[in-house]
C-alpha cells in the first residue's frame, strides 16, 4: 500500500513526528503545564508536540498528494550497521580495556570489508590513527582517556 | 576608548603567540576541510569541542572560528576544480568557475575567487568592528518578545532555505526544539523527559547530536550508496590573474561584498542566499548576460564576496543578541556556553579581549589563508584526490573520543549512536538534520523568552504584534513560510529555481 503512494518519504516522515508530537504532549502532562500567563515547564514541551503533529499531518498531506512519484532510494544497510555497531562495541570498551582495543574493534568493523581483502591497509589505518589520537588526546592535551586497560 | 584603540587591543590579544597559533592551526584545517570530501565545518567542530575546554576561550573561538572561514575560503577550489561544490553556496561558483577551468583558466578563476574573498573578508570584519558595539547596544530594545519573533525567524530561516522537503525539515527543528526542552528546568527545578537517568539531569549534549547527525550519518550514507566513488583528476595550469581579468571582477567583488554583507546581518538567511542573489544581480546588469554560465569572471567573483562577506556578518546575531545564524554559530555558541561565556549583548563588555581579539584574528586568518591558499594550491588540489576509504575511519575515531572526551561518559557516544540511527531514517525521509542543532541551542532561549514575554503583557499573545521589532521578524518568517513552504503544495514538477540548485549541491 504504501509503495503505491506518490510520497512515501513524507508519509513515513508524517507519521513520525505525529508519534513523537503525541508522545511530548502526552508526557508533557506528567509536569505541570500552567497557563499562557504562567507557563509550567510543561507547557513549552506540550505546545511544541502540537506543533510537531501538525506539520506531521501537512507532511502526511503532501505525500498522498504529491503528482510525480519521489521513491525511497535503495541504500546499503551493512555499513550503517557495521558503524553502529562499532560505535557501541567502543562505547563499551574504552573504559574496560583502553583506547588501543576499542579503537581496534571500531576500525575493524568499519573497515570490515577490506580487512578480508587489504589487511595490511586497515592495519595501517589503525596505527597511524591510534598513534595520532593517543598523542593528541593524551599526550598534547593531556586527556584522562586511558590507553589500555591498567592506566 | 574608540573603535581603533579597541582594535588595536584585539590585535594585542590576538597577536599573542598561542592565539596566533589557534588562528594559524584553525585556518589551516578548515582550509583542509574545504577540500577533503566527505567532512565539513561541523564534523570538525564535533572532533574539536572536547579539545577546546583545555584551551582559554579566546583561543577556542579563534581557532574554531579560523575553521568556519577557512572552510568557506577554499569552498570554491573544489566547485571550480571539479564542478564539486562542497556546501551549498559554492554550487553557484560552480555556474561559471568550472566552465573557466575548462576552458584552462582555472588559475585565474582561483585567484579571483581568492582575492574577491579576502577583499570581503576584509569588507565583513570591519562591519562587525564598527557595527557590532552600535548594534549591541541597540539590543537595548530587544526584549522578551523581540526575542522570542527572532529566535522564531533563526528556526524558520534556517528550516526553509533546504534542498530537503521544507516541511520535513521543519518538523526537525520542532524535534530539536523539544530535545532542548530535555533536562532541568530553569525556573521550576523539575526534570524534564529525563526518565530519571542522571545523565540527562543538564539535558543533551549537542556534541552528541552534532556527532550523529553530521559525523556518523555521513559515513553511513556514503558507505551505503550504490553509487560508484569517482576517482578525481586534476589539472592546473597558470596561477597569475592577467589584468583585464582583475579590472573585470573588481566591480562585481564590491558589489557582491555589500550584498552579501547585508543579508549575512540577518539571521535565517544562509550563505545560500548571498550568494545566489550576488549572482543574480551580475548576470541581470551585465552588458551581455549570455556569457554567464560559460565561464564569465563576475559570476565567480561576486558570489565568492557574497559568500564571504556573509559568512563574517553573520557573526553579528550571535555576538548581539546571542541569536545564532546557523547550525556553525550554533556550535560557536554552545563552546563559549561551555565555557561559561553566555554569548550576547554583553560580550563586548564582559569579555572585550575575547571579542576583539576575535575580529583581529579573523583578519589576521584572513590573510594567512590568502597567502596559504594560492601558492599552496597545489597541494590541496592533491588533498582532493585523497581516497574517502582512508577519510572516514579518521573521522570516525577521533569523533568517538571527541564525544566522550565531552564529559568522559560513555553515554554521550551511545546517544551519538543512537542518533546515527534516528537520523539515518530521517536523511532517507528528506529531513534536513542542522536545524535540530540549531533548535537545541535556540530552544530554551526561545522558551525563557516567551515565558516572560507572555508575563509581562499578562497572558496577551498580541504583545508580539504590538510591538514593531517583533512584529517584523514575525512578518518576516510568516513571508518565509508563504514563499517557500506554500509552493511545495502546489507544485507537481519541479522548475529550475534556487531549490533545484541546493539539491545539486547535496548531490555531490
Amino acid at each position: 500500500m504504501l509503495l503505491r503512494v506518490n510520497g512515501p518519504k513524507d508519509l513515513l516522515a508524517g507519521l513520525i513526528f505525529i508519534v513523537f508530537g503525541l508522545a511530548t504532549f502526552w508526557k508533557s502532562h506528567d509536569y505541570e503545564v500552567g497557563s499562557a500567563l504562567e507557563m509550567g515547564p510543561g507547557y513549552f514541551p506540550a505546545a511544541m508536540g502540537v506543533v510537531l503533529t501538525i506539520l506531521g499531518i501537512a507532511a502526511i498531506a503532501r505525500g498522498l498528494t504529491l503528482k510525480v512519484a519521489d521513491p525511497i532510494t535503495p541504500h546499503k544497510l551493512e555499513p550503517l550497521l557495521l558503524i553502529f555497531g562499532g560505535i557501541i562495541a567502543f562505547s563499551l570498551l574504552i573504559e574496560t580495556t583502553g583506547l588501543l582495543i576499542a579503537a581496534a574493534v571500531l576500525i575493524a568493523m568499519a573497515c570490515y570489508r577490506r580487512l578480508r581483502s587489504n589487511p595490511l591497509e586497515v592495519l595501517a589505518i589503525y596505527v597511524g590513527l591510534t598513534g595520532f589520537s593517543a598523542f593528541l588526546f593524551v599526550y598534547l592535551f593531556e586527556m584522562q582517556l586511558p590507553l589500555f586497560w591498567w592506566r | 576608548m574608540g573603535v581603533f584603540d579597541n582594535i588595536l587591543h584585539g590585535f594585542a590579544v590576538a597577536l599573542t603567540p598561542t592565539n596566533l597559533m589557534f588562528c594559524w592551526i584553525g585556518a589551516l584545517l578548515g582550509t583542509v576541510v574545504g577540500v577533503l570530501p566527505g567532512i565539513n565545518v561541523l564534523t570538525t567542530f564535533a572532533i574539536l569541542l572536547p579539545l577546546t575546554f583545555k584551551i582559554d576561550p579566546t583561543a577556542a573561538i579563534v581557532m574554531l572560528s579560523g575553521v568556519y572561514y577557512g572552510a568557506h575560503h577554499s569552498l570554491s577550489t573544489t566547485s571550480i576544480m571539479l564542478n564539486m561544490p562542497g556546501e551549498p553556496s559554492g554550487v553557484v561558483i560552480c555556474f561559471d568557475g568550472y566552465p573557466m577551468a575548462r576552458q584552462g583558466r582555472a588559475g585565474a578563476a582561483l585567484a579571483t575567487a581568492a582575492l574577491s574573498s579576502f577583499f570581503a573578508g576584509c569588507v565583513g570584519i570591519v562591519i562587525i568592528a564598527f557595527f557590532a558595539p552600535a548594534l549591541a547596544d541597540a539590543s537595548l530594545w530587544f526584549q522578551a518578545p523581540e526575542y522570542t519573533a527572532v529566535c522564531i525567524l533563526a528556526l524558520i530561516g534556517a528550516s526553509v532555505v533546504t534542498s530537503k522537503s521544507k516541511i520535513n525539515t521543519l518538523g526537525m527543528a520542532v524535534i530539536g526544539l523539544i530535545l532542548g526542552t530535555v533536562g532541568t528546568d530553569i525556573h521550576t527545578g523539575v526534570a524534564r523527559f529525563t526518565f530519571g537517568t542522571l545523565e540527562l539531569d543538564e539535558g543533551f549534549d549537542f556534541v552528541s547530536f552534532a556527532a550523529g547527525l553530521f559525523a556518523f550519518v555521513e559515513i553511513a550514507f556514503r558507505l551505503g550508496s550504490y553509487d560508484a566513488q569517482v576517482q578525481i583528476k586534476t589539472k592546473l595550469r597558470d596561477l597569475i590573474p592577467r589584468w583585464p581579468d582583475i579590472k573585470a571582477a573588481a566591480m562585481p567583488t564590491v558589489r557582491g561584498t555589500a550584498l552579501g554583507a547585508a543579508l549575512g546581518v540577518l539571521p535565517g538567511t544562509g550563505p545560500f542566499v548571498a550568494s545566489y542573489s550576488a549572482y543574480a544581480l551580475e548576470s541581470r546588469i551585465a552588458k551581455d548576460p549570455s556569457r554567464f554560465g560559460k565561464g564569465a569572471i563576475e559570476g565567480v567573483a561576486a558570489p565568492e564576496a557574497a559568500n564571504n562577506a556573509s559568512a563574517f556578518t553573520h557573526y553579528i546575531p550571535m555576538l548581539t543578541l546571542g541569536i545564532p545564524a546557523g547550525a556553525v554559530f550554533s556550535m560557536l555558541m554552545g563552546a563559549l556556553m561551555m565555557h561559561g561565556i553566555q554569548p550576547g549583548p554583553e560580550i563586548m563588555t564582559k569579555h572585550p579581549d575575547l571579542f576583539w581579539g576575535l575580529i583581529a584574528s579573523m583578519w589576521l586568518g584572513n590573510l594567512m589563508l590568502l597567502v596559504l591558499n594560492l601558492p599552496l594550491i597545489g597541494v590541496w588540489i592533491k588533498l582532493l584526490e585523497t581516497p574517502y576509504r582512508f577519510i572516514y575511519p579518521a573521522i570516525l575515531l577521533l569523533t568517538c573520543i571527541g564525544c566522550y572526551a565531552v564529559h568522559f561518559r560513555v553515554f554521550d557516544i551511545q546517544v551519538a549512536a543512537f542518533v546515527l540511527l534516528v537520523g539515518y531514517v530521517l536523511e532517507k525521509l528528506d529531513c534536513a538534520p542542522g536545524p535540530v542543532i540549531i533548535a537545541m541551542i535556540l530552544g530554551p532561549i526561545l522558551e525563557e523568552n516567551m515565558r516572560r514575554a507572555m508575563l509581562i503583557s499578562g497572558g496577551d499573545a498580541t504583545v508580539f504584534l504590538r510591538r514593531p521589532i517583533s512584529a517584523f521578524f514575525l512578518l518576516l518568517s510568516v513571508a518565509l513560510i508563504v514563499t517557500y513552504v506554500v509552493p511545495t503544495f502546489r507544485r507537481s514538477k519541479k522548475k529550475p529555481g534556487p531549490e533545484s540548485l541546493v539539491e545539486a549541491g547535496h548531490a555531490e
